[in-house]
């Protein structure tokens, strides 16, 4: 068997084995699971030409999971985050269970926007399980960096669902109030937090005058 | 436990996944295929990158030796930097190194002092400036990092942030996480002078002074403001002038942006200056640019002194100094295609042109030099900010 054929003989078994897992990673760090099949495509073209280099196949798996969260992340840029269709939910078999479904929907909602370094941190920490120091290894940042960003991501999304559930409460005690009490009260504009500034204020016009758009 | 529910989200929505396809043969037969035009791609910029030395070292020797028609000056130029080209002397004409700029092809960049530096560990590379503290890129992802001139390169800007660096090459401006800070760029990374607390989508676009000339979000549009940064801290609450339709650069005592004329009718070249409680906004009478949007082809001489325009097959040279007094004047520099000017010092700016690299002087010389065919079209120039360290 040539030295070649060898190699293209790892890496299928490689891909073979371990796919599934890496394209799960992918699918949490991108959020669809057709850029996720782009994303794992992209890494394990990368993991090909790094053959040769990474020698034993004890190396493989980090440096997998190394090129899959770094080009997640410098794809999030490239390419277009905008709207996408929801996905259908899998048929749940229980029906008592709906609550902490939508409760774990929310939460991934919330997960897909924060920015995706903090999101890959999550990832390898909460799926993969990896720990502070295995997570800085893979994304080349240091273990403070490692803990602010998790620290932040998760206070992002506590947040995040604590708003959610405060408005989600508000509008149940409104539509309560509607049903059962009297005419409701016009309710007051809310203070602004930070001062209101005046508007424009108009520029000097040697040229005929200027107008703000 | 928030851990606990995420662990739990996780694992749920990778419950059901795909099944998989064949792709390590996909793989390996795309890259075998790769692999052989890249061989060919990297022969190419192996002889492209050994003619730029070798034609580097030439210009360097031929410059150094005194001989008559040549500028004094140019032997007591910065000694780690090629000398810049002359008006009058014909040197190495078909040698681009000879303009002291270097040379960027994707994320490899060549060095004006022989060097050659690989600046994709942090992703694609988008642009790249030369600064006084060393080589100053940017990622897609909005990440920017310095590499030094000595050392390992070092993050001034994190991912997802937006920046911009001063004219002068030795401070950056960044919003990230709505905080808008200002830092001093050295060889040892960045030094922070101060920061505040920004609307949501604010943008820096220029640095002046201790202040940032930035743009954000009003309600048809974008407006820009002046925001001091430098020793503060708290909120700033900027008040967006929306007759601002872009920042081309800075002077010693203004920032030089397009503003509308009444109506909407015209965008007018126009110096913007702090003032309270508003920016004060002088128009001129140049006139008739095109809405910059995103991207600023314009650039902005290092002294504020002249503006290059590419406009078509021909850039022009608007004098600004004159715009600013009520009587404009521009020189045209005729190159097909002629794109991304580059000003070598106050009154020499180089650009891309379909053939090459056309050279244009203030006084209206003009010099078109070749750059070598296997370099093909996706090169560029970097811009040089400021003058080096000694």
């Amino acid at each position: 068997m040539t030295g070649r054929q060898s190699v293209e003989d790892d890496f299928r078994e490689f891909v073979a084995a371990r796919s599934p897992a890496l394209l799960r990673t992918a699918y949490l760090l991108t959020g669809d699971w057709a850029t996720a099949e782009d994303l794992l495509q992209t890494a394990l073209t990368k993991i090909y030409l790094a053959w040769r280099r990474l020698g034993e196949i004890e190396a493989v798996e980090p440096y997998a999971r190394r090129v899959l969260v770094n080009t997640s992340i410098s794809w999030w840029r490239r390419r277009w985050h905008g709207e996408r269709p929801t996905e259908v939910l899998p048929e749940r078999a229980v029906a008592d269970r709906v609550d902490e479904q939508l409760e774990r929907d929310a939460l991934w909602r919330h997960v897909q926007s924060l920015p995706a370094r903090q999101r890959a941190v999550l990832v390898l920490r909460f799926y993969e399980d990896l720990s502070e120091a295995q997570t800085a290894a893979i994304l080349d940042i240091s273990t403070g960096t490692v803990k602010s960003q998790t620290s932040r991501a998760l206070s992002t999304l506590r947040g995040r669902l604590g708003a959610e559930r405060a408005a989600e409460q508000a509008r149940v005690d409104e539509l309560a109030a509607a049903q059962s009490g009297p005419p409701p009260i016009p309710r007051q504009a809310p203070v602004p937090t930070r001062p209101v500034r005046a508007p424009a204020p108009r520029i000097p016009a040697p040229a005929g005058g200027v107008e703000g758009r | 436990m928030l851990e606990e529910r995420l662990r739990e989200a996780f694992q749920d929505r990778v419950e059901l996944t795909p099944a998989g396809t064949n792709r390590a043969d996909q793989i390996i037969h795309r890259t075998s295929r790769s692999r052989r035009w890249r061989r060919v791609g990297t022969s190419l910029a192996a002889v492209f990158a050994f003619t730029l030395l070798l034609g580097g070292t030439l210009g360097w020797q031929l410059l150094r030796s005194p001989r008559t028609g040549y500028d004094s000056s140019v032997f007591a130029a910065d000694p780690t930097a090629l000398p810049q080209p002359l008006v009058t002397a014909s040197i190495n004409p078909h040698d681009v190194a000879s303009l002291g700029l270097d040379l960027r092809i994707g994320d490899l960049l060549w060095t004006t002092d022989g060097r050659r530096l690989d600046l994709g560990s942090h992703g694609d590379v988008e642009m790249v400036y030369r600064v006084p503290a060393g080589w100053l890129y940017g990622n897609a992802s909005g990440g920017a990092f310095l590499q030094p001139v000595d050392g390992r390169s070092v993050e001034v800007a994190p991912e997802g942030s937006r920046w911009t660096v001063g004219d002068d090459g030795r401070r950056i401006a960044v919003v990230a996480d709505n905080q808008l800070s200002m830092a001093a760029l050295t060889r040892e990374g960045t030094k922070r002078l101060g920061v505040v607390n920004v609307p949501a989508d604010t943008a820096p676009t220029a640095l002046l002074g201790n202040r940032v000339l930035a743009t954000g979000t009003v309600s048809k549009g974008r407006g820009y403001e002046f925001v001091t940064v430098v020793d503060q801290s708290g909120w700033a609450d900027p008040a967006w002038n929306p007759a601002v339709s872009g920042v081309l650069g800075t002077r010693s005592d203004a920032a030089l942006g397009l503003a509308w004329t009444a109506g909407e009718k015209a965008l007018c070249l126009a110096a913007l200056r702090p003032g309270s409680p508003g920016m004060t906004v002088t128009m001129t009478e140049l006139c008739g640019f095109e809405s910059p949007g995103e991207g600023v082809t314009n650039n902005l001489s290092p002294d504020g002194g002249w503006l290059a325009e590419p406009a078509g097959d021909q850039l022009r040279l608007l004098n600004v100094d004159n715009a600013l007094i009520g009587t404009p004047t521009t020189k045209v520099c005729a190159a097909a295609g002629v794109r991304a000017p580059i000003w070598i010092d106050n009154t020499t700016v180089v650009a891309s042109y379909d053939d090459g690299v056309v050279r244009c002087q203030t006084d209206g010389t003009r010099k078109l030099l070749e750059v070598p065919v296997a370099a093909g079209s996706s090169w560029d120039l970097v811009p040089r900010l400021g003058s080096a360290d000694r």
